[in-house]
């Protein structure tokens, strides 16, 4: 079904970190960009149309606006707007906010560092955009809150709009409402460690819809699809919900180790898992619209022998192309479909 | 309890991993087959999968009323057996898991002392009535050394101390076996009682603690009376 292409090459390996992937298709200039983080440094690649040239750049994690740090940076997404595409990082001390091809770093927010250092670790994770009624960035903080930004269409006048309190464990990723379709009422779910997943309604004001409870695992990777909540857990299930009254749709025993990242494709629903366990599994989702039961079945597994999967995303909407980091991998593999 | 210990080896893990491992090879992982020739662990897709994980394979779906409504398999792409069993977190109890254990033992043990059955509370009472038979034989040795008992022999060889550097004597066998031939054995020769100054010096430390108690005429309870001057100390 899939088939192996030509990995792209990355200055350093990928961290061992949830999500380490992003991905950013430019279909008008034939374009892809990739993020891999490595410590305190973002790798991005952008790869032409036809695989042959590529150009590299490093960003490095910041300490107040100018000066680099050594900090490690936990996470880096391209959030999309309908004005603008920002690429989001944020580490143990801040985030920070890029133009799309990381030229310029346009906004810079300072976590609130405890004086006295707790046992606890400070960082930002989790990056999502909110488009309705706005346009808004959100991204989560290992307190368990939810810094919500408000983005202007151009510019660097980003200011910070609401802090959403209801987790109380670190948040571990915020995916936002992928189907193109309006009728969906939930625009954004957060999980955090302790597995506990929150829907919420975006605007001038959030508004929570739904908590999901823990089943005793941490959720490292949620999406949402077409009112579907899809949740990637440690115990290396994948759980569908429906994202407003929270009901089961459907459990899957997929991985046999912990799951590290997820992707939707949107056009097509297919699901794109990876874990710890070496395998990336392609899954199939479908609604049926009269009895409202989503199924889900598996389509495709493809092995990197020996490989710890950190980073798992389709290149593109319909999910004919995905690539994959390992941890200690210094490269970025790809598949393509057949 | 499981959760939180998860979390945080996760998180451990997290934070000590953030590096790379820069391929380092490491020689007992390489014979073991945990490590690749390339430094890559293995990471295999058959055994028992962690406690808290199913076997992959199983899709349940529900409707919206919390029923089971299909049921369906798919090939995992391995050869996957049941979970492991929790491991214990009392101060004694089976690990399950080898985190922690020596990896250089020959036998690996995961059981730590059980004390809390019948059986092993015995051995532990008889343990601690009887002394420690070696502790005896090692003082009238340092007495030996010290030049103040005469050398009895015993019928058959001496009862001297051997040194295994090895934990126990299966290991130094084995260890034996696998050591390559092309080295050739080196013997040292540490004589500790013919040393005339340091007997010397021994003497004049010896006659430092001559100072109450009566030395009893019996060579062998020499010990004994080290052992109870120590105690006195």
């Amino acid at each position: 079904m899939y088939r192996r292409e030509k990995s792209i090459q990355i200055k350093s390996s990928a961290s061992a970190l949830y999500n380490n992937l992003s991905v950013l298709p430019i279909a008008e200039k034939c374009l892809t960009y990739f993020t891999v983080v490595h410590c305190n440094v973002v790798n991005m690649v952008s790869a032409s149309g036809d695989g042959l040239n590529f150009s590299h750049r490093q960003l490095q994690s910041k300490e107040g606006s100018i000066a680099a740090s050594s900090s490690l940076i936990i996470q880096a997404s391209w959030c999309v707007l309908p004005s603008r595409v920002l690429l989001v990082l944020t580490s143990q001390k801040g985030i920070q906010m890029y133009e799309s091809d990381g030229s310029i770093m346009v906004y810079w927010h300072a976590l609130d560092i405890p004086e006295t250092p707790s046992d606890e670790a400070v960082f930002a994770r989790g990056i999502a955009a909110a488009t309705t009624l706005g346009h808004y960035i959100c991204v989560g903080t290992s307190s368990g809150s939810v810094l919500v930004f408000k983005i202007p269409d151009k510019g660097a006048n980003i200011i910070l709009s609401e802090v959403l309190e209801e987790h109380w464990d670190p948040i571990t990723d915020i995916a936002t409402e992928t189907s193109s379709s309006k009728e969906y009422i939930a625009d954004i779910v957060s999980a955090d460690d302790s597995g506990l997943l929150c829907i919420w309604k975006a605007g001038k004001d959030f508004k929570l819809l739904k908590k999901i409870p823990a089943y005793g695992c941490s959720c490292s990777s949620v999406k949402l699809w077409c009112g579907i909540v899809i949740a990637g857990y440690g115990s290396g299930q994948i759980r569908l919900y429906d994202a407003l009254s929270g009901v089961v749709h459907a459990e899957v025993n997929a991985h046999a180790r912990w799951i590290y990242a997820l992707d939707i494709a949107p056009d097509s629903g297919k699901l794109l898992s990876g874990a710890e366990d070496s395998l990336v599994r392609i899954w199939k989702l479908s609604k049926s619209p009269e009895s409202h039961t989503v199924e889900i079945e598996h389509q495709h597994t493809e092995c990197v022998t020996d490989v710890q999967i950190c980073g798992a995303k389709f290149c593109d909407p319909e999910g004919s192309a995905f690539a994959v980091t390992g941890y200690d991998l210094s490269e970025i593999i790809r598949y393509t479909v057949v | 309890m499981c959760l939180f210990w998860r979390l945080t080896l996760q998180t451990d893990r997290h934070c000590r991993s953030l590096g790379c491992l820069e391929s380092r090879k490491v020689s007992i992982f390489l014979k073991d087959k945990v490590q690749n020739s390339n430094g890559r662990f293995v990471l295999p897709t058959s055994g028992p999968v962690p406690y808290g994980t199913q076997i992959p394979g199983l899709i349940r779906m529900f409707n919206c009323n919390g029923d089971e409504v299909k049921k369906s398999e798919f090939p995992n792409g391995g050869n996957y057996t049941s979970p492991l069993q929790e491991g214990s977190f009392d101060l004694y109890g089976g690990r399950v898991l080898k985190l922690g254990t020596n990896m250089y033992s020959v036998s690996r043990p995961v059981e730590t002392h059980m004390s809390g059955t019948s059986k092993s509370s015995a051995s532990h009472a008889k343990e601690n009535a009887a002394p420690n038979p070696l502790a005896k034989e090692e003082l009238n040795l340092l007495a030996r050394l010290m030049g103040h008992l005469e050398v009895k022999k015993t019928t058959g060889s001496e009862s001297g101390f051997r040194v295994n550097l090895f934990s126990t004597d299966e290991e130094e066998e084995e260890a034996a076996i696998l050591r390559p031939s092309e080295f050739s054995y080196q013997f040292i020769n540490i004589q500790a009682t013919q040393d005339q100054q340091s007997n010397e010096e021994l003497a004049r430390i010896m006659g430092e603690f001559k100072e109450e108690d009566s030395v009893s005429q019996s060579p062998c309870s020499k010990g004994d009376d080290l052992l109870a001057m120590m105690d006195g100390l």
